[in-house]
């Protein structure tokens, strides 16, 4: 079974290290082959709410970068793990623009 | 304390036509008229380099009273609002006596009550700074406003006296009043004709780009007669009585086979026994 984790943790501290650690451990024991991807390391672009993904390619995200590939690799997988930093009660920016939930704004038109 | 010196952000990631970006325009007039200095600064063009977030820092330091305009996105902050937040986090903590924070938040969706978790982030970063928070407005149907200046749009009437209650009010140093953000909140116009407008909208966009065979069928609650009972449905597959495209469905498969993964297409193209496990 398939799992991509994403990891938009900013701050770079120690616990954060050791929660990704652990969690990728426990999910190679319950038979997943998870697959980390750093989303702060990539830089994501923004969602500029052109609609590109409702009208002009619907399903995927008109923008050609790494983000929009990422989106195809979350609907081959079987779990999709997002780990962020809050950051005054909201997910930190990286995981904001790539991958918060199945109606992520660089994804998949509703 | 009577500010002086305002602040008004933006941040709209749209480049162009950004109702977030108008809004800022017509908080800083509004300001203006009422006795304070206010400039706006666009926090998709500030945090491109050095230079643009040390202005973004300054700024914040410098005001008074601070605007806050932006969309949400997945019904919350843009990401780059919270890139913006994060820059200024550090510098305004130890600003002596603290700003005023105003946050103005738009939707896309005929309800105003859909920014009130981007009203609590704000909140949140408010404490967090140690910032007074002055109150926030929540505008709906940001759609009908799409870039054009709030004076110019006749249906924004109640938008347009909301910001000029709050801009006095923010001028003098008081809390907003109730009825400003009441004002902000109301829907422009009924919820049947803007669902109506917007889907309008949406068809001919996708008729004039050639994609309208491509849009996706709506899912239907029906259950196909063969489909075994408790059988979990597999994502992409149509059900019975849904309207079939089979140009959406090879278009899926298409999509499948470029990104390297199984997408099925529908139980009538790809047969029964596939559409189903």
């Amino acid at each position: 079974m398939k799992a991509t984790v994403r990891s938009g943790l900013v701050w770079g501290t120690e616990d954060e290290a050791r929660v990704s650690r652990e969690l990728v451990d426990r999910l190679g024991q319950q038979g997943y082959a998870p697959e980390q991807v750093d989303l702060v390391g990539i830089k994501p672009g923004d969602c500029r709410a052109c609609f590109g993904c409702w009208n002009v390619t619907p399903g995927e995200c008109c923008r050609r970068d790494t983000a929009g590939k990422l989106a195809g690799k979350a609907a081959g997988a079987d779990l999709i793990v997002l780990l962020a930093s809050v950051r005054f009660g909201s997910f930190s920016a990286p995981v904001e623009k790539v991958g918060r939930s199945t109606s992520t704004r660089r994804r998949v038109p509703p | 304390m009577t500010p002086h010196r305002g602040l008004c952000i933006s941040g709209s990631p749209k480049p162009t036509r950004s109702t977030g970006a108008a809004r800022c325009g017509t908080w800083v007039r509004a300001l203006f008229s009422k006795g304070v200095e206010a400039t706006a600064i666009e926090l998709k063009d500030a945090l491109r380099s050095g230079d643009g977030r040390a202005d973004l820092r300054a700024g914040f330091l410098s005001a008074d009273i601070a605007v806050l305009a932006f969309p949400i996105q997945v019904d919350t902050v843009p990401a780059l609002v919270v890139e913006g937040l994060e820059e200024v986090f550090a510098a305004t903590a130890r600003r002596s006596p603290p700003a005023r924070l105003f946050a103005v938040v738009n939707s896309g969706f005929h309800e105003a009550w859909h920014c009130g978790v981007a009203v609590d982030v704000c909140r949140h970063f408010a404490e967090a700074c140690k910032l007074d928070r002055a109150g926030s407005l929540s505008i709906a149907m940001g759609g009908i406003i799409d870039g054009d200046p709030v004076e110019t749009c006749r249906l924004a009437k109640g938008v347009l006296q909301g910001i000029s209650l709050a801009a006095d009010d923010l001028a003098a140093g008081k809390a907003v009043r109730e009825r400003a953000v009441q004002l902000a909140e109301r829907p422009m116009i009924p919820l049947w004709l803007y669902t109506l407008v917007v889907t309008l909208d949406m068809h001919s966009s996708l008729v004039r780009r050639g994609t309208w065979w491509r849009r996706q069928p709506a899912p239907s609650p029906a259950v196909p007669p063969d489909a075994a009972a408790g059988a979990p449905r597999r994502p992409g597959a149509l059900v019975s009585g849904e309207k079939h495209s089979r140009r959406a469905c090879c278009w899926n498969r298409a999509q499948g086979r470029k990104f390297g993964y199984p997408l099925p297409g529908c139980w009538r193209c790809s047969g029964r026994t596939r559409g189903w496990p």
